[in-house]
């Protein structure tokens, strides 16, 4: 679809986001409440204590029900949708042309945070470089 | 007159399902605009690909238009749409980091979510990355608080700052939003990697 045909529905929804809840859009936001609902359930007393987690259970209240939350869920939903209108639902790595298809797209056990794969970025990417990201 | 469900008392459940809706017509419009494909989105920092430079700017020219002229018509109540507090530091030191990670990775949060719903394993992995930053972040977030509550200046807007109406601001925006638009599609000229925009 044309880029600035795109922006321009996202704009319109963007607007009624806005007009309609008073609040834009977001994302990140949704993946901390699931983090905190994660350590919530495993370890209840720990988040309880905790500086970080402890403020967003306080009173009982149940991360996972938040704005941002049900608008991630509508996210997966909404992309998935305009994927299979448009062909684009299939399994895969995107990598670069040139790379192998070697494993090892990102290490996720090793308890570093790699976002995503070192062959997502397109420019030069040789196979065994890795990166770090800490968000 | 607008916002509606702050206003008129609604439920907060159907506040979560216009959430839900709207989050609907957000993973459309980004999945529509190519961004699950972390090829496209990291086309950005190489230049031979701009759309997210064109997607994003044309939607906060759109909502930012509609945004003034319902505030001009009388038809929001601007002072009770939520505007994110804005802490300095962290929103810079966040932004570095975010941005890095942008071309690291490809992704970003949101364009994560709509490329992993349809099947980009590597979207996948960037997800599962973000989580495990966060819990890490949590962890070890005694190390880090001071730096993330310093310079909180609260909910400010560009317009306030620089002592100039909303209307105004919003015409400065579109010139240097349309000046961008033009210097991306040169660069996407002097940039080209036909070799990959081709499969995009």
């Amino acid at each position: 679809m044309n880029p600035y045909l795109a922006g321009l529905m996202l704009g319109v929804v963007l607007l009624a986001a806005f007009y309609v809840t008073g609040r834009g859009l977001g994302a990140s936001g949704a993946m901390k409440s699931v983090v905190v609902s994660a350590v919530a359930t495993v370890a209840p007393d720990y988040a309880e204590s905790s500086h970080y987690y402890s403020k967003y259970i306080a009173g009982g209240k149940n991360p996972m029900k938040s704005w941002l939350v049900f608008e991630m869920l509508g996210v997966l939903v909404g992309g998935f949708i305009s994927g299979s209108i448009s062909g684009r639902l299939k399994l895969k790595v995107e990598n670069h042309p040139a790379s192998p298809t070697a494993s090892g797209y990102g290490w996720p056990s090793s308890g570093v945070c790699c976002s995503g794969s070192d062959r997502s970025s397109a420019g030069d990417v040789r196979a065994g470089r890795r990166s770090v990201v800490w968000r | 007159m607008g916002p509606i469900i702050p206003l008129n008392d609604i439920s907060e459940e159907i506040n979560l399902l216009v959430a839900f809706l709207i989050g609907i017509g957000f993973g459309f419009s980004l999945e529509q605009a190519g961004f699950s494909s972390s090829r496209k989105l990291a086309g950005m920092f190489y230049g031979y690909d701009t759309t997210v430079l064109k997607v994003f700017f044309t939607a906060a020219i759109t909502a930012m238009i509609g945004l003034t002229l319902l505030n001009e018509l009388g038809m929001i109540d601007m002072s009770i749409v939520y505007v994110n507090d804005y802490f300095v530091r962290s929103a810079v030191i966040g932004g570095i980091i975010m941005g890095a990670g942008f071309i690291i990775g490809g992704f970003c949060p949101g364009t994560s979510a709509c490329a992993a719903a349809i099947g980009k394993i590597d979207a996948m992995y960037f997800l599962l990355g973000g989580l495990i930053g966060i819990f890490i972040f949590g962890q070890t977030f005694p190390m880090w608080e001071e730096l993330y509550m310093a310079d909180h200046v609260g909910p400010v807007k560009l317009s306030d700052t620089l002592g100039i109406k909303d209307g105004l601001l919003a015409l400065i925006v579109i010139v240097v939003a349309s000046l961008m638009f033009w210097l991306g599609e040169k660069a996407e000229k002097r940039f080209a990697r036909e070799d990959i925009t081709k499969e995009l």
